[in-house]
């Protein structure tokens, strides 16, 4: 017996394939606006960059490639794995791909919630580290302050050796004589400084992390609608209603999950690499 | 163009999707995959100014490949591909005009470095215009002579008109705010 669900075209449509191409053509409206919100973020990251390219070369570094490599990666596969599913519904005739659609649509929810991981991972070492916007950067007066208290308490330094270029030398040595605090500190130094040894350099760095935390968190965002969306199509299949003469959801829900994948090919060399 | 709409409705359904071979999405999968491994391995390597431009290009080359095949874009009605183009050249456009502006400071803080007496010479010569002018204009204003501001109600007379002071202001209140005017006053 057939393990589908029958559609029928809206009354106002002429026919399946007119409704089909409407809702398709609908959706690359709506991925035109998504496009046109994130180019905001991608002048402002282009204009931000030009105006302080040190600042720029400092801060970006702090970011771990590795993690973003890794997450390109789990998002094309993803990709991959929607467009399949799109490819099983066009070819499910009787329900026979009914199971493999489900199966490699929730492969790809599984990719949206390992992203979402090791965003996560790269989030909360950011927070800790002080990475972050506007006035929430530790390089704001105050953090730098206590960040010079903490290296004089520790190693009984003057001000005058803090802004010495030999200073990341001298901590070194401190460390790998010492403690656990010192290795800290020194981490906190090293995401600090070391453009041209002055503590004050990469004073703009809020900037960066404000651009990375905004076009990350609103892709961050779209990765978590789309997920949403892939389970909704993932429960509509495992119904039997999507097969060769009607599968607008999952292509039309593959479409966004695609533009996520999209954007992410553009953010992921423009923060991470460059 | 699509064929099938000069089939008749109900066996238009069949066969009206481009159905892509599996090892089509395999093969740019591959490439996805090949081409972000050049990516990262690509950046290692120091152009100068044309990092961003060749990292950009290869990141195009993906997005295109994700377009047209993962998103049928290649086989789909020409409509779509044609509405994400407009919306990519809106992008262009977006991008343009401040990369113009970031683009010409430096232009700029040369001129306000080495030649700040042309400059200035400029912004003078630009003041005593705008002054010049200002006075004229501020001669030629009709709001501004006495009578004809205090006795026209609320202002609503078309302003442009160059009307003689003292004699229109009777009029326009009698026809126009008379009738609204006189219960308030």
């Amino acid at each position: 017996m057939s393990n589908i669900i029958a559609h029928k075209h809206a009354h106002f449509f002429h026919s399946s394939a007119q409704q089909a191409n409407s809702a398709k053509l609908g959706m690359w409206l709506f991925l035109v606006t998504e496009v046109l919100l994130f180019s905001g973020l991608f002048v402002g990251y282009t204009v931000i960059k030009t105006l302080h390219p040190e600042m720029w070369k400092v801060a970006s570094e702090q970011l771990n490639w590795q993690l973003g490599s890794i997450n390109t990666i789990v998002l094309i596969t993803s990709s991959w794995t929607v467009a399949l599913a799109v490819r099983a519904a066009q070819t499910n005739k009787k329900g026979e791909n009914n199971g493999k659609i489900v199966a490699l649509l929730a492969f790809s929810i599984l990719c949206a919630f390992g992203f979402m991981g090791i965003k996560y991972m790269e989030y909360s070492h950011k927070i800790h580290d002080g990475l972050l916007w506007g006035t929430k950067y530790f390089n704001h007066p105050e953090a730098i302050a206590h960040l010079k208290e903490g290296l004089k308490s520790t190693f009984g330094m003057s001000d005058v050796a803090l802004s010495s270029p030999e200073i990341l030398t001298q901590l070194k040595a401190h460390a790998a004589a010492s403690s656990h605090e010192g290795e800290h500190l020194i981490h906190h130094y090293n995401s600090t400084v070391v453009y041209k040894d002055s503590l004050m350099t990469v004073e703009q760095g809020h900037l960066f992390f404000g651009i990375y935390f905004l076009l990350t968190g609103l892709h961050g965002i779209h990765v978590i609608i789309g997920g949403a969306i892939l389970c909704w199509v993932m429960v509509g299949a495992n119904k039997g209603r999507f097969y060769e003469d009607y599968y607008t959801p999952v292509e039309v829900g593959g479409l966004y999950w695609h533009l996520v994948d999209l954007i992410w090919i553009y953010l992921f060399p423009l923060l991470y690499l460059v | 163009m699509s064929n099938h709409d000069s089939h008749s409705a109900d066996h238009a359904d069949h066969g009206h999707h481009h159905v892509s071979p599996m090892w089509l999405y395999n093969l740019i999968f591959g490439a996805l995959l090949f081409l972000t491994v050049v990516t990262v391995w690509i950046a290692q390597f120091d152009f100068g100014s044309a990092n961003t431009f060749i990292a950009m290009f290869v990141a195009t080359i993906k997005a295109s490949l994700v377009g047209l095949f993962f998103m049928h874009l290649l086989y789909d009605e020409r409509i779509n591909m044609m509405t994400f183009g407009f919306g990519l050249l809106f992008v262009a456009l977006f991008f343009l005009f401040p990369l113009v502006d970031i683009g010409s400071r430096g232009y700029i803080e040369e001129l306000k470095t080495n030649h700040s007496g042309l400059i200035q010479e400029h912004e003078d010569k630009e003041q005593a215009k705008h002054a010049k002018k200002y006075k004229e204009q501020l001669g030629q204003l009709p709001m501004l002579n006495k009578t004809a501001f205090i006795t026209t109600p609320e202002g609503e007379g078309p302003a442009p008109e160059p009307a003689p002071a003292p004699a229109p202001a009777p009029t326009a209140g009698a026809e126009a705010g008379g009738a609204e005017a006189t219960p308030a006053e």
